[in-house]
């Protein structure tokens, strides 16, 4: 997938410890322009110093890291790159509209009054102290941040963490009309519905290592591609079991075939009732995934 | 250069609107000179030298509590680490950080000089202001790369007492409240190697119309060499917890 002239961003054999904790462990990542790539992974698990290594808060330990056409903390790479910070912490006392006035002032070519307040409703809040925002309007200033310099390329680290639904929609619009726009995006997420509606590419990460990645589709087919569900007891030697569980009377089966595993319960005379299949959800894959002890 | 003026306008406006910081910073040499300053100018002389001592105490404030107290809580303010990776180099935020500095000292000691103009017989020729404004904002530099190393050392909880206590103390311990003639002799032997007593010495040389000598010059440029390597190297230290 990766041609080195099309990538947008590359760490080759990253290697980063605190104290005892191999936070990145040989980490490789590529990624392509006008890709969204979603970095998934439990609390730990080495997504925000991989986002950290990759825009030059972190220094690595060992590995390389490529950043557009350059390194991390040259200026002219860092003109081209836009993050949000994790915690929306603003200065209280300086109102939204000085804010953005003050971020955009350091891009060449930054976005619009018009064109940033269309992608993000903060036009109402221009004359208001940050200190004074809701959490859900802050997160939504932070995201509007990391776009307000119209970058070729953007950081966001859970980007969605405390807004509504409706918030929520309106921010995965602003992202993709920034990706149909031609632009890279690099997404930390504890959400595994923003990486499916979202996401081109998605890279699972434990204790610093990449244990899957690929399509949203491909993720999910490697934990098996269905769910089967009933009510009724779990028989022994099922053929072709991802995984089961047996909890209240409900058996889940993760599987790559149900239609060979219902013809199977048929076929055994298993008394179920209440069957339903459907496709594994990115978020089941996710905790298949990163369960301590498997891939 | 236009990053730089951005940022001591956002700087600047953020400051203005903590009355908590800028009215304090701005109004307490003034007020504290009403309460003792005006007492002690019983002759122009006095009142001069009081202005003196004064001006060096406003200076001396904002030095401490914008780059000590500011820094300490910048490290733990995620917005500064977002302004961290901007595309920004540091020296231009660093400059309009001094410039904010300045701007604050300018004010505080304006008002100290409107106030002591108005409440004492103070009055000098315009050359003596010039040394004493010479005097005072040079001695602030080792002052202000102390506030740094304090900022950058020390835990933000800890940062403002710390600040607040060698604030007075080196006030006191410099002569800046009481004339170094009215210390008792081991208090004066103490007082004689405090930068800020060098700082006095050059701004009552000042205001007094004598010839500066040189060796406060020298304490400072020693003291201005020893905090910068201290503020050099406990910048470094934090960039080394913080961005490793």
């Amino acid at each position: 997938m990766t041609g080195s002239n099309n990538a947008a961003a590359q760490l080759s054999a990253v290697s980063k410890a605190y104290g005892g904790t191999q936070a990145l462990d040989s980490f490789d990542l590529s990624l392509n322009r006008g890709e969204i790539l979603a970095l998934l992974g439990p609390n730990g698990a080495g997504k925000t110093t991989a986002v950290g290594v990759l825009t030059g808060t972190r220094r690595p330990d060992a590995g390389t890291v490529k950043l557009l056409d350059g390194r991390p903390r040259d200026v002219a790479v860092r003109r081209r790159i836009g993050l949000t910070p994790q915690e929306s912490g603003f200065p209280n006392a300086l109102r939204v509209g000085e804010i953005i006035r003050l971020v955009r002032a350091h891009y060449p070519k930054p976005l619009s009054d018009q064109r940033l307040y269309d992608r993000f409703p903060l036009r109402d809040l221009v004359g208001r102290q940050a200190g004074g925002l809701s959490g859900g309007q802050k997160r939504m200033l932070a995201v509007a941040l990391a776009f307000a310099g119209a970058p070729d390329l953007v950081f966001l680290d859970e980007p969605t963490t405390g807004l509504d639904v409706e918030a929520r929609r309106a921010l995965w619009q602003a992202i993709g009309s920034f990706r149909d726009d031609g632009g890279t995006i690099v997404l930390t997420t504890h959400y595994l519905e923003e990486a499916e509606a979202l996401a081109s590419w998605v890279v699972v990460m434990r204790e610093g290592r990449t244990v899957a990645d690929g399509t949203v589709e491909e993720i999910r087919h490697q934990v098996g591609q269905s769910r089967v569900r009933y009510r009724g007891a779990l028989p022994a030697g099922l053929p072709g079991v991802a995984r089961a569980t047996d909890a209240d009377g409900w058996v889940t089966i993760y599987t790559h075939d149900a239609d060979a595993l219902v013809r199977e319960l048929v076929g055994r005379a298993v008394a179920f009732t209440e069957l339903e299949v459907r496709p594994a959800s990115l978020e089941e894959a996710f905790v298949e995934l990163t369960r301590d002890g498997t891939a | 250069m236009s990053l730089v003026l951005e940022h001591y306008r956002a700087t600047m406006v953020g400051l203005i609107r903590t009355p908590a910081y800028s009215l304090v910073t701005v109004l307490i040499p003034g007020v504290v000179f009403i309460f003792i300053g005006t007492s002690v100018g019983d002759s122009r002389e006095a009142a001069n030298i009081v202005i003196a001592s004064f001006a060096i105490f406003a200076a001396l404030g904002v030095a401490f509590f914008q780059f000590g107290v500011g820094i300490a809580n910048d490290r733990e303010s995620p917005w500064e680490q977002f302004a961290h990776v901007l595309p920004v180099s540091p020296g231009a935020r660093f400059a309009a950080n001094v410039l904010s500095a300045v701007s604050f000292a300018v004010v505080a000691v304006g008002v100290l000089i409107v106030v002591a103009i108005i409440l004492t017989d103070a009055a000098m020729p315009a050359g003596s202001w010039a040394r004493l404004l010479v005097a005072v904002f040079l001695g602030a530099v080792p002052m202000a790369l102390l506030g740094i190393a304090i900022g950058y050392w020390s835990p933000p909880k800890a940062a403002l007492p710390i600040a607040n206590i060698l604030y007075l103390a080196l006030s006191f311990g410099g002569g800046l409240f009481i004339r170094p003639t009215s210390m008792p002799a081991f208090l004066d032997a103490i007082s004689g190697v405090l930068p800020t007593r060098q700082v006095g010495e050059l701004a009552w040389a000042a205001v007094q119309g004598q010839a500066w000598s040189i060796e406060p010059w020298l304490w400072l440029i020693g003291y201005s060499a020893l905090f910068g390597l201290l503020a050099a190297a406990s910048y470094r230290r934090d960039e080394g917890v913080r961005y490793t």
